[in-house]
């Protein structure tokens, strides 16, 4: 009699054990695939992001300067690269276009005349402007350029 | 009997947790090692086709010529690839303006014809400057201001013989350009082009010195049709 009762509990148990076993293991595998899905989601992203970052080749093909009204300076940024770009110019200190989130597009294999840039004081003659591109990836090109 | 149930249910357990190891080894972390490897691979692979791109660019070897004509006013803006690559020319810039234009250049060619430009004729003294962009992110000038003067037309009926020393051993030399009336001598480095405007037409002998001693030597054939022309040694 009770031999028979005694029969069940290590049923019960290996049930119970199992049963343990089951959940805290679907618990890691559910978590481990997320955790795994989201990482590797996330690298392959990075990677990518740093791999356009690589391929961006841009130059600032020709730059002029002429006084109109004001003194205006066109610049002209050629992407020989295989990656759309985003880009601002800088001259004297100061970035155009001058708002945090305003960028120019410039696509793959194309050259775009930067919008034209109102310098607020006329050049000296033969004044040397430091002109530097920078795209939203960190890449930089610059151009020296000699005011006639 | 009691210590044989305990083992069947840690047998029991062990399996179930095997498994469980297994399985996510398959469905979790051998899928994410295939994502990671397989991005490192085109991550490689781009790496490799850039350095390609930027070698390529560097061994462009394109010059640009220039030839005036006086009546209609024109230039005739040509080319040369020495480089061993063929080149894409994909703007044409004539001071501040740029024409696009489509142009292959073949490896090793002769000197080509790219581009007519008309010029309006100016109503005062004028320069052009001449610029070529290739699709690989190069641009190349031609060095010398073109100046059209309103009595005599192009005053820079340029004649120029233009030595670039680019292989020869040595850091330092000596150049001399001797011609029927003309006589012109210059040090130059390794890699830095030197121009000898030599005004008229005629055969001019390039000679390259290396200290005292004499390294090279070419004839370099001035005419109107080709106003210039590059010594390369």
């Amino acid at each position: 009699m009770l031999n028979g009762r005694r029969a069940i509990t290590p049923v019960v148990s290996a049930l119970i054990l199992s049963a343990v076993v089951l959940t805290i293991g679907g618990v890691v595998w559910a978590f481990s695939q997320g955790a795994m899905t989201i990482s590797a989601e996330d690298y392959a992203g990075s990677v990518i992001e740093m791999t356009d970052t690589i391929s961006e080749r841009f130059i600032i093909e020709h730059v002029y300067y002429e006084l109109d009204v004001v003194p205006e300076l066109h610049v002209f940024v050629y992407n020989y690269g295989t990656v759309a770009i985003e880009v601002k110019v800088e001259v004297k200190g100061k970035t155009y276009p001058d708002t945090t989130e305003a960028w120019i597009e410039i696509p793959s294999k194309e050259m775009i005349p930067f919008p034209t840039i109102d310098l607020e004081t006329i050049p000296l003659q033969k004044e040397e402007l430091n002109i530097k591109t920078y795209t939203k990836r960190g890449n930089n090109a610059y151009y020296r350029y000699l005011v006639p | 009997m009691h210590t044989t149930g305990i083992s069947c249910r840690r047998g029991t357990s062990t399996i179930l947790g095997t498994i469980i190891f297994i399985g996510i080894m398959f469905t979790a972390v051998i899928p994410m090692m295939l994502v990671v490897k397989q991005a490192d691979t085109l991550h490689e692979m781009r790496k490799h086709e850039l350095g390609i791109l930027d070698q390529e660019r560097g061994d462009e070897a394109l010059y640009v010529y220039v030839q005036t004509v006086k009546d209609p006013p024109k230039l005739i803006i040509k080319v040369q690839n020495k480089g061993a690559l063929s080149v894409n020319i994909v703007r044409l810039w004539i001071n501040d303006e740029y024409i696009p234009i489509e142009y292959n250049v073949q490896p090793m060619s002769d000197i080509e014809s790219i581009y007519s430009y008309q010029v309006q004729v100016p109503e005062e003294d004028s320069s052009y400057y001449i610029v070529v962009t290739t699709d690989r992110g190069n641009s190349v000038a031609f060095d010398t201001y073109l100046n059209w003067n309103l009595e005599m037309g192009w005053d820079s009926d340029v004649k120029l013989v233009n030595v670039l020393i680019n292989s020869l051993p040595g850091n330092i030399f000596k150049i001399e350009v001797t011609g029927p009336s003309y006589y012109g001598e210059a040090l130059t480095l390794k890699y830095e082009p030197k121009f000898f405007d030599v005004q008229d037409e005629g055969s001019y002998t390039v000679t390259i010195y290396r200290g005292t001693k004499i390294i090279y030597s070419e004839v370099a054939t001035i005419t109107d049709s080709e106003p210039v022309y590059w010594v390369f040694a």
